[in-house]
């Protein structure tokens, strides 16, 4: 690592985490019958943040906190040492995981996402989903392409990231789903802005189905050309489907936490990242699945299933 | 002294992390020199030909523009199969020689069908990772046929997700495909198509 570089790497992992830890708000916004009411036609389009699975790992911010009580300068020490350490245990854990993406030769992951959308979206019937296609849709100009094209009044945009947790003993499947107004009548936002209709982020984690150290988990993942992968995608791209279909009708009172709160069990080396640090893992059971999974709601309107 | 060398530190590391902050497309240019001229073969010539039919893309093809997200940018890459196809016509090795199968007259030689599975990039954390995956199937002569898959994977740190950085990262992720591909080649020269799925 060029020494040179490495102070610019230390200061982006102390920023982020300074603007990580201001995001503890809703991450929900509940469509509004009437608005719901307007839309005539709306269209569908999904893609996988990555084509083949990815992998997580716990994120080492010791050398910044430590760092930190030093000042500035210790801040910034610590900051270096956390990213040297995030992007030796990224490499690892990319190297872990080729013997299950090598086994994975050949198949499209995003083309079973969107042929499983297509199965559930015309019958949710909540919206007139008119199309599900596939498109790039993790990044902010990839969303504005999609609704430039588009011809419909709405259009729902679904970003799917599917990766193992860091120890590889369960899938993770997270989704973001967001309606746009294209109609200009639907829009409130001054013109060029995107005007947001309903928003929710979405996190399915997984049966534990295998128990052992990180090498026997990856030889189970990938025996079999990577058969049991491929089954927990398949079960997985469906139930998430399932939640948003689920999450859509319900109003802005479901981003409150109610009475009978669940306290999950959750480990929290599962729920790294960006997207689950902002959520509280209390909230309530409002559904259980076909496959045993509790779908909990939690504080910040977020969906989350998992098997209590 | 050390006021100036801490305000200098960090005007450096606000540049720096300018470009990683970025949430405009990265659009790169990965197939700078086309591949348009005919190989001509000398008769003194006595590597094994390799005709290379047209390269087959298996990603869907509307995903085939976009090569995944580093950071918060997209990576663009219009010309990514032309850009393997290219790499392709130029592996040649000690006991072989590529040619496109529009430049083979006749037809002679081990056939290779070439292709690409995966291309694409993404990071995880502070890294950035980029992944080629291409097959290769090898038709020799009385048919016999054998497919072989080649994965190309590079994890490094991401500075900044700069276009050059990606760039760089998808062409050591290709060229680790090109360098197991040509050992086999090279086998396969030698000692013919062993029937291997």
């Amino acid at each position: 690592m060029s020494s040179k570089l490495t102070p610019a790497l230390g200061i982006i992992t102390v920023c982020a985490a300074a603007i990580l830890s201001g995001c503890m708000t809703s991450v929900r916004t509940a469509l509004a019958p009437a608005t719901k009411d307007a839309i005539k036609s709306t269209a569908l389009t999904t893609g996988l943040v990555q084509p083949e699975i990815g992998t997580d790992i716990v994120a080492s911010n010791a050398g910044a906190a430590a760092g930190a009580t030093g000042g500035l300068i210790g801040g910034l020490v610590g900051g270096i040492i956390d990213s040297s350490v995030n992007t030796s245990r990224a490499k690892k854990a990319e190297a872990a995981a080729d013997p299950v993406r090598n086994a994975m030769a050949g198949y499209d992951a995003n083309s079973k996402l969107r042929d499983t959308f297509r199965q559930v979206f015309p019958d949710a019937k909540y919206l007139p989903i008119l199309s599900v296609e596939l498109a790039p849709t993790s990044d902010e100009a990839a969303c504005k392409r999609i609704l430039k094209s588009a011809t419909t009044d709405a259009v729902m945009i679904i970003s799917v990231d599917h990766r193992f947790t860091p120890d590889f003993s369960r899938i993770k499947i997270e989704a973001t789903a967001t309606l746009y107004a294209k109609k200009p009548s639907l829009a409130t936002e001054p013109a060029g802005a995107l005007t947001v209709l309903y928003t929710n982020k979405f996190v399915l984690l997984g049966d534990d189905v295998v128990s052992g150290n990180n090498d026997s988990n990856i030889a189970y993942w990938a025996k079999d050309n990577a058969e049991h992968v491929k089954s927990a995608l398949s079960t997985g791209f469906l139930e998430i489907a399932e939640m948003i279909a689920f999450d859509l009708p319900a109003g802005p009172e479901v981003n409150l936490p109610k009475k009978d709160t669940l306290e999950t069990t959750a480990p929290s080396p599962h729920f790294p990242g960006q997207a689950v640090a902002q959520m509280e893992l209390k909230g309530t059971v409002v559904h259980t699945h076909s496959t045993g999974h509790k779908w909990i709601r939690l504080a910040n309107g977020a969906l989350c299933s998992l098997k209590k | 002294m050390m006021r100036r060398f801490l305000a200098a530190g960090f005007a450096w590391a606000l540049l720096a992390l300018l470009p990683g902050c970025s949430t405009s497309p990265a659009e790169l240019n990965l197939c700078q020199r086309a591949n348009t001229e005919t190989k001509t073969v000398t008769s003194g010539d006595q590597r094994q030909t390799i005709v290379l039919a047209p390269i087959e893309d298996r990603r869907p093809e509307s995903m085939r523009q976009q090569l995944g997200v580093v950071g918060r940018r997209g990576v663009l890459g219009k010309d990514s199969a032309a850009w393997v196809e290219a790499a392709l016509i130029d592996l040649n090795g000690q006991n072989f020689r590529v040619v496109k199968s529009s430049d083979a007259q006749p037809l002679t030689g081990w056939l290779v069908k070439p292709r690409i599975l995966q291309l694409y990039t993404s990071s995880l954390n502070v890294a950035k990772m980029a992944t080629v995956v291409i097959e290769l199937e090898l038709v020799g002569p009385e048919n016999k046929t054998s497919t072989h898959v080649y994965n190309g994977r590079i994890a490094a740190a991401n500075w900044g997700s700069g276009e050059g950085e990606i760039e760089n990262s998808l062409r050591k992720a290709l060229q680790k495909c090109l360098k197991q591909m040509r050992t086999d080649l090279e086998l396969v020269s030698r000692e013919g198509v062993q029937t291997k799925t």
